[in-house]
């Protein structure tokens, strides 16, 4: 059963905002453990939300345009606190997603979104040096956050 | 005095527009015009490129229904081949056309437009959304996302990715299908059909509340279009193209679709990078047509399939002829998602769609290919010319919402004309403007937003340019 959803989502045609599309399609070429999925996608959309209710833990992967070039933040989102903040037919947050997966699937798992500040958000299909660069470090947390929550999941430990 | 009103941009549709409603002087609408305001330069720069790269390349031009240029495009690609498809390459690209036509429908739908019936059109804007549905009936929410989510796994599971995936080619389809694959689509036919049949039990009733909205957003006589199968049924994928009048009468039939540019003709306004098709022979004004959700269903004998064509008696009921009224597009919709379920069963269960023949080969034979489809808006065509070396010299793209430009024209007005009669904006009379073209979901090319974020700004302007009014919605 799959326990762990990486998500890796943006627009592979607007330079950084593709980070986290990128860094999750490089996870998808590693050895993973069957409990984790792994989903690499343009947007977050309505129809993710079903698909987030179903796991225990979701680590997201995205790029954010403030914060200095290349620069790696990791944070837990606090679920009990989500508010409605739109979702307007092409403005689906995370946050939004987040909400409906509850209101309409009465559930969300633990929720960790790893973000990567970017540099060039213009069109583009490859990312800014700096920002590439990152790539290797998110993955590792992305292991490390996995390794943390193994015993509320139940889990083995991925080396 | 003469004003104009802007509507900048319009929301909850796939692209970038505005509307101007132009007020007299005793400030009543004397005209009212959609203006879209993006360029798609896309048969420009194809030229040179193979002719066996379009069905992929143009499909670029939407990220809503890249599945309708994949497939018109690939159709004009087998006609520069001169091939005859395999039987199972043609069920499964119309499997995949319908699935393209579900999730568009269901997000046109569920996302965009049932805010508007379900809360009304004057709630309050910022619960005119996805989320407010959820608070409302969230069983309606949940059966929006299970439609749009059936037809985009269905897309996934053939094409390898749910948005532009590029597995219709040129003389077929790239893989065949695997036993396998068959069944996991059939095991999702049951809740989508449960889905989509709770969805119209639940709100045909509530269209009974708009009955002002029906007899004013574009109820006009004007000419339908769409393809009919050879037993006059809907289709999608094949078939001739037919034309209705008002009162419902065929006024062209069995039109071979490959000579479109026998009897369509496109006239160009400066005021809007759309041109406005009609029909040739009765010129722009007269041969002014629809296509789409409600032009398909008006133009047919019968669906084809059992339960869309007890929907479609009742649809047909609504009024006499032909159905005039766009807000009728809504219904349209949803029986249009029943029958594409059903359809998409009915291919599924012939045992030819698992022929390992699924690819005609060939070289060019022809220097000019056309390719037609009904994609979820209407009536799709693609036309490309090429050279000695295969490579394009020319195209034309005929998009759906492109021929229902002078009909959302009309639309808009009708709607202005009614709802807007004072010199004070209200946010619920040009919601109204805004919903009439909303009921035609136009698809500007959405796919090149850059920001999802769309402020809105409308102002009513004097002659002298003066603002003397103005909404702001973030």
């Amino acid at each position: 059963m799959n326990k762990v959803l990486v998500i890796g989502y943006g627009n592979s045609l607007a330079g950084d905002d593709a980070f986290g599309f990128y860094a999750a399609q490089k996870l998808v070429g590693l050895e993973l453990p069957e409990y984790v999925a792994v989903k690499y996608i343009h947007q977050l959309m309505p129809e993710h939300a079903e698909e987030i209710a179903e796991y225990d833990l979701l680590i997201c992967i995205d790029a954010e345009v403030s914060g200095n070039h290349g620069e790696l933040r990791c944070r837990l989102i606090n679920t009990d606190d989500l508010h409605d903040t739109g979702t307007a037919a092409h403005d689906y947050t995370l946050e939004s997603i987040l909400l409906l997966a509850r209101q309409l699937y009465g559930k969300l798992p633990e929720v960790h979104l790893i973000t990567v500040s970017g540099k060039n958000f213009l069109t583009s299909d490859r990312l800014s040096p700096e920002v590439e660069i990152r790539i290797p470090d998110v993955i590792e947390n992305v292991f490390s956050i996995i390794n943390t929550k193994k015993h509320l999941l139940g889990l083995p430990v991925i080396m | 005095m003469s004003r104009t009103i802007t509507i900048d941009p319009v929301t909850r549709i796939e692209g970038h527009s505005k509307i101007t409603i132009h007020l007299d002087d005793e400030g009543k609408v004397n005209d009212a015009r959609f203006h879209v305001t993006q360029f798609r330069g896309f048969e420009k720069f194809c030229e040179g490129r193979p002719f066996y790269e379009m069905p992929s390349l143009m499909a670029r031009t939407c990220g809503i229904c890249p599945v309708s240029h994949l497939v018109a495009g690939a159709k004009a690609c087998d006609d520069i081949l001169a091939v005859r498809l395999p039987d199972a390459a043609i069920m499964l690209r119309k499997i995949m056309n319908l699935s393209q036509i579900i999730q568009s429908h269901a997000l046109s739908f569920f996302y965009l437009s049932s805010p508007d019936i379900l809360l009304g059109l004057d709630s309050p804007v910022q619960d005119r959304n996805l989320g407010g549905i959820v608070k409302a009936n969230p069983e309606l929410a949940k059966n929006g996302i299970l439609l749009r989510k059936f037809g985009q796994k269905i897309i996934e599971l053939l094409g390898g990715k749910r948005i532009h995936p590029s597995w219709v080619i040129a003389g077929g389809v790239s893989t065949k299908l695997t036993e396998e694959q068959r069944k996991t689509m059939l095991g999702w036919i049951p809740e989508a059909l449960k889905a989509i049949q709770w969805t119209l039990d639940t709100v045909k009733p509530l269209l009974e509340n708009f009955r002002e909205e029906m007899r004013t957003f574009g109820n006009f006589p004007s000419l339908f279009m769409g393809l009919v199968n050879e037993n006059n049924e809907l289709e999608h994928y094949s078939g001739k193209l037919r034309i209705v009048d008002s009162v419902g009468n065929i006024i062209a039939d069995k039109l071979d679709p490959q000579k479109y540019f026998e009897y369509i003709e496109e006239k160009v306004e400066p005021w809007t990078f759309m041109k406005f098709p009609y029909y040739k022979p009765l010129g722009p004004d007269q041969g002014s047509y629809r296509v789409g959700p409600l032009a398909r269903l008006n133009i047919i004998d019968r669906c084809g399939t059992p339960l869309a064509d007890q929907e479609w008696a009742e649809f047909r009921d609504l009024e006499r002829g032909a159905v005039l009224s766009s807000f009728h597009y809504h219904f349209a919709r949803l029986i249009e998602i029943l029958y594409g379920i059903e359809k998409i069963k009915m291919l599924l269960d012939d045992e030819k769609i698992l022929s390992t023949h699924f690819r005609a080969y060939a070289e060019p034979n022809n220097f000019e290919g056309v390719g037609v489809s009904e994609a979820p808006r209407g009536t799709l065509i693609h036309h490309y010319k090429i050279n000695e070396q295969g490579l394009i010299t020319w195209a034309n793209m005929i998009i759906a919402t492109g021929h229902n430009n002078q009909a959302m024209n009309k639309g808009i007005l009708q709607a202005a004309k009614h709802f807007i009669k004072h010199d004070k904006l209200t946010e619920g009379m040009t919601n109204r403007v805004e919903a009439v073209i909303r009921c035609y979901d136009p698809c500007l090319s959405c796919s090149t937003h850059a920001v999802g974020k769309m402020p809105m700004k409308i102002q009513l302007v004097n002659s002298c340019n003066e603002i003397i009014d103005e909404l702001i919605k973030n």
